[in-house]
């Protein structure tokens, strides 16, 4: 005691260290989460974030558009004549469509139901970011109060994002494709036998292996999810940019680029 | 400096943090402000790590909002603040340069310590790809510390050891 009090700062200093590494090993017990203190100050702190994201949103799109007028004009004429097309495709669509719903009559005479997203689907913006670069978790502005639980599937009109790990009543913990601990059982969509596993690297990419040495899957390949495990069928994860055969592990291993800009995130959806 | 100067500081760089500093986000880098204040305070601030300390509960706050384990940060800061109380004895405190050395190695440390303590985790991300970040990390929180610089200097007190102190 009496050296305590001789060296007080030293002393509530490693106290301080201590009670830390055990807030740390309790977390990782945890699995990570941050427990119910944690949910009550994110509760506070979302309050507060929310219109100040919904600022950076549109300060940021504003910045973006002073500094890339010439390229946005160009992108512009661009989606114009996308647009054409579409409009033109749309046309012939339409047509097809009488087709399909006798086509789907059919299929329900065979008592065949695939996944037609039945689920609500919430709208939210990224109000924050984890410190890493990599994208891997980050909180969302719509939590439980929505109806968002544990493992709901966020997406965006590019593919995946991942996953609600943890929610409170207005905000919700999003782990990303590009977290390690996120496995995705995929397919590959122009040949769907072709199936395998891909997960996060911690670098920002995602890897992963085939279920079959065997089987032929090439650069530029499109994943979607399989539909086994929590993600439903057919979601675009990434395009494959390398594939290597591993002689150690007798497997043949893919790095694959996610569909999704993690860059330039700002909204997303999530589906229940 | 006082504390309560000190909890506004850290609160207002807690929020930007959280939102507004992704505006400066470049391939997903930003400076870690809370981290920048913990070194200027400590560095600049005769008794400074007394209020550097609110940037630990600050730290604490960032890892249960956004961080994947929580404690992480605030034990770094606690290490930087050591460090840096070691360093402003040998330097001259009214010397920018020294101060951007600090903030640099400061930087680079709390980063190294953060991956070593992840990794024994079993957090995957390889040592290669966190030195590949450093240089845009410590080029972005020297640049937002030197700002801080500028408008804290003028707060400062001279240090008693400094060798025109009269």
């Amino acid at each position: 005691m009496k050296w305590i009090r001789q060296h007080k700062i030293f002393s509530v200093t490693a106290g301080i260290v201590i009670a830390l590494c055990l807030f740390v090993l309790g977390s990782y017990l945890a699995g990570g989460g941050s427990g119910v203190l944690g949910r009550g100050v994110q509760s506070v702190v979302s309050a507060i974030e929310k219109p100040l994201s919904a600022f950076t949103g549109g300060a940021g799109d504003t910045f973006r558009g002073i500094f890339r007028f010439s390229s946005v004009l160009e992108e512009n004429e661009k989606l114009k004549e996308e647009n054409a097309m579409l409009r033109q495709e749309n046309i012939d669509l339409s047509m097809k469509r009488d087709e399909l719903d006798r086509l789907g009559e059919l299929s329900k005479a065979f008592d065949f139901e695939p996944y037609s997203g039945q689920g609500k689907a919430v709208a939210a913006r990224i109000i924050s970011l984890n410190n890493s670069n990599t994208y891997d978790v980050f909180t969302i502005d719509a939590g439980s109060s929505k109806g968002i639980e544990k493992n709901d599937i966020v997406v965006d009109g590019e593919g995946l994002i991942g996953k609600v790990k943890e929610t409170g009543g207005n905000w919700a913990k999003v782990v990303s494709v590009l977290n390690e601990n996120n496995s995705i059982s995929f397919k590959v969509q122009r040949k769907t036998s072709i199936t395998g596993i891909v997960a996060g690297d911690g670098k920002g990419k995602i890897t992963g292996y085939l279920m079959d040495n065997k089987a032929t899957i090439v650069k530029g390949d499109v994943l979607v999810t399989s539909g086994i495990g929590i993600y439903p069928e057919g979601i675009r994860i990434g395009k494959v940019t390398s594939v290597d055969y591993n002689d150690d592990m007798q497997l043949k291993e893919i790095t694959v680029k996610s569909t999704v800009k993690f860059t330039s995130l700002q909204k997303v959806a999530v589906f229940k | 400096m006082s504390y309560k100067k000190a909890v506004l500081l850290f609160a207002f760089a807690f929020i930007l943090q959280l939102s507004m500093i992704n505006l400066i986000n470049i391939k997903g880098v930003v400076p870690d402000l809370t981290l920048c204040i913990v070194i200027m305070i400590t560095f600049l601030f005769e008794d400074g790590f007394r209020y550097a300390a609110i940037g630990i509960i600050s730290a604490l706050l960032l890892d249960l909002c956004t961080g994947q384990y929580v404690g992480i940060s605030s034990i770094g800061m606690i290490i930087i603040m050591a460090g840096t109380v070691l360093l402003r004895r040998s330097m001259n405190r009214e010397n920018k340069l020294s101060f951007v050395i600090v903030t640099a190695a400061g930087t680079f440390i709390y980063n190294l310590f953060c991956w070593i303590f992840m990794a024994m985790l079993n957090d995957p991300t390889s040592i290669l790809y966190v030195l590949m970040y450093q240089p845009f990390y410590m080029a972005y929180n020297i640049a937002f510390s030197f700002i801080l610089y500028l408008f804290m200097i003028k707060k400062a007190v001279r240090h008693r050891n400094d060798r025109y102190f009269v």
